[in-house]
């Protein structure tokens, strides 16, 4: 009934589907029991496994690694840069070379949280080992407490901790990359309109004054101040928040960090 | 017994002249090397904006990103739930120092049928299903084939094994092709990769007690295991409605719209509990291997392979039923 070719190809497809259907039965099977009872499953040794990379490869060129809380993050800029992505897109217009970018920071951080993942996340780590600027902010969030009640009362409570663990932060940051640049952001007041007496604007200098006593025996931190730039009205430069700066805000911050890294006239790289 | 399988040596090589397969094997050779591409320059972008190709950056990274996510209010609370079982796996990789998605022939391949299974691989299987009893009413040759000495049953269930024959080799030639293609851009090693299966989802929390780490071809195997049943119960219902529905295009249309709202459906069915007895929610049931969050909060294993089986079994039970009895008009 049928030709000799239709039994080779009928031959040829059974033989195959055969063997693909046990196999891809015995994977059903094998997978039901790993899902449903894992802990039953023949597992490799673990020094047999290969995890190191091997091939790890760092492009030539400038590696800008954020770092901190929404500000660093850029929330408020309805553009989504904040001054970090500014910067970034500055340096690759002033260099010839590539400028990569990892952005680590996270709405909310507070210095324990950016400590903490300093110390244990060792993707983050990776990361601070190559770069050659890191730009960060943090602190803000220890202090106050965003959509609670703004008091300085409180925040001079929380400062000597939150100094104490920033203090840690510069140390580890230089221990992981002694030789990138870091810039840290200092605070500024958004309240000042609130503020007549001039207490939080006192107290957020304080702070920032604290943090730069912290940074002097580091060479490679250089706190930057960001204060007088949302002065005398901070309204233009804020976001719908009236906390986080918009993208006018952030402009300016971007300017002031792009002038620190500005060579002294020529060419050459900054880094 | 010598009738049946001169029916399926039949059935067999009917389907393979209708050149069925080979379209579907066309297909794939045009389908994988676009996503070859797509996947080639996510891994480039990644190179070209963080300038460096460690995992453990890349991997840190993105939970930094889906945690601005998960804070955003923004971000609707489903895709909050996925985002924060993506977080607390991402971080158990890190700690293990496994690598959950280096690139290379066989971890695309293994991606590739995850993301396949609800849509794509089952518009194949149709292909060849769907229309293996309408095509021949439409034609006319029913009537010669049950005009022979046979049993009706005899004649469906031969179709039924074809079926199965060519829905095992779409499988096959899926995971072949996918790794021959892609394994010119990414390389062919990857076969004893580590990889990690055995969380545990409650509610949004993963748990790791229970976590191993197996070879990736184990992986691969099971993944393509179970892609191979939701394929099945997707022929086993196609070849119902080609009894059940005279043309060849109702039939189609009829699978088609029903697969198709059911990728619709898994990105917005958690707040709907019932739909989870739907075969097309339950489609991927390669997430519990890799411990990602179900369609529906709940949802287990066990639960999608009964909710497939009853599916497959009422749809041959319904076709038999139907076929043996229905009168064959022209």
């Amino acid at each position: 009934m049928h030709s000799p070719s239709s039994a080779r190809i009928w031959r040829a497809i059974a033989f195959l589907s055969l063997i693909v259907f046990f196999t891809l039965a015995t994977g059903f099977v094998y997978a039901v029991k790993t899902v449903v009872m894992p802990a039953h499953v023949e597992t490799s040794k673990p020094e047999e496994i290969e995890t190191e990379q091997t091939d790890i490869i760092k492009a030539p060129g400038v590696t800008i690694v954020t770092l901190g809380d929404s500000l660093t993050k850029g929330t408020g800029d309805v553009s989504g840069r904040g001054y970090a992505g500014m910067v970034r897109e500055w340096l690759s217009e002033q260099l010839d070379e590539p400028v990569y970018f990892i952005p680590f920071a996270v709405n909310g951080y507070r210095t324990d949280q950016l400590l903490q993942a300093i110390r244990e996340q060792q993707g983050l780590v990776a990361a601070l080992k190559q770069a050659d600027l890191i730009l960060m902010t943090i602190g803000g969030n220890d202090l106050f407490t965003f959509g609670e009640e703004v008091t300085v009362e409180k925040a001079r409570q929380n400062m000597p901790a939150t100094l104490n663990r920033l203090d840690a932060i510069f140390a580890e940051l230089a221990r992981i990359n002694p030789r990138a640049r870091i810039l840290y952001l200092a605070l500024y007041n958004p309240f000042i309109r609130l503020d007549p007496s001039g207490e939080a604007s006192l107290f957020v200098q304080q702070f920032n004054y604290e943090v730069f006593r912290l940074s002097v025996p580091y060479n490679t931190i250089t706190v930057v101040p960001t204060f007088d730039l949302f002065e005398p009205d901070p309204a233009p430069f804020l976001a719908s928040d009236r906390f986080h700066p918009n993208e006018a805000g952030y402009a300016r911050i971007a300017q002031r960090v792009t002038s620190l890294l500005l060579p002294p006239g020529g060419d050459e790289s900054p880094f | 017994m010598g009738s049946l399988y001169r029916l399926v040596q039949n059935e067999t090589l009917k389907t393979w002249r209708k050149k069925r397969f080979q379209i579907v094997l066309i297909l794939l050779t045009v389908i994988i090397p676009i996503f070859t591409y797509a996947q080639m320059r996510v891994v480039e972008n990644m190179r070209e904006q963080m300038g460096t190709n460690d995992w453990r950056i890349v991997v840190q990274q993105q939970i930094q990103d889906y945690t601005n996510r998960v804070s955003s209010p923004r971000v609707p609370e489903e895709w909050k739930q996925v985002l924060r079982v993506s977080i607390q796996k991402l971080n158990y990789h890190l700690e293990q120092n496994i690598d959950p998605a280096r690139p290379n022939a066989v971890t695309f391949t293994s991606q590739f049928i995850d993301n396949a299974v609800n849509l794509f691989l089952p518009l194949m299987v149709m292909v060849i299903a769907a229309d293996l009893v309408s095509a021949e009413r439409v034609s006319g040759t029913i009537k010669l084939l049950l005009a022979r000495p046979v049993r009706r049953w005899k004649v469906l269930f031969s179709k039924y094994i074809a079926m199965l024959i060519y829905t095992s080799l779409i499988v096959f030639a899926t995971i072949l092709l996918c790794y021959l293609i892609s394994g010119l851009a990414f390389g062919y090693g990857g076969w004893l990769m580590p990889v990690m299966v055995g969380f545990k989802l409650v509610g949004e929390e993963v748990f790791t007690d229970q976590v191993r780490v197996i070879e990736h071809w184990q992986y691969l195997l099971m993944q393509a295991g179970l892609v191979w049943f939701s394929c099945v119960v997707v022929g086993c219902i196609s070849l119902m409605l080609s009894v059940l529905v005279r043309g060849i295009a109702a039939g189609m249309g009829i699978m088609l719209a029903m697969l198709i709202a059911g990728t619709i459906l898994v990105n917005m069915v958690s707040a709907w509990e019932s739909a989870k007895y739907f075969f097309m929610v339950n489609l991927r049931t390669t997430l519990y291997l890799s411990g990602s969050m179900p369609p529906v909060p709940g949802m287990t294993l066990p639960f999608s392979l009964a909710v497939l089986t009853v599916w497959a079994a009422l749809s041959v039970l319904v076709s038999f039923l139907v076929f043996t009895r229905q009168d064959i008009y022209s």
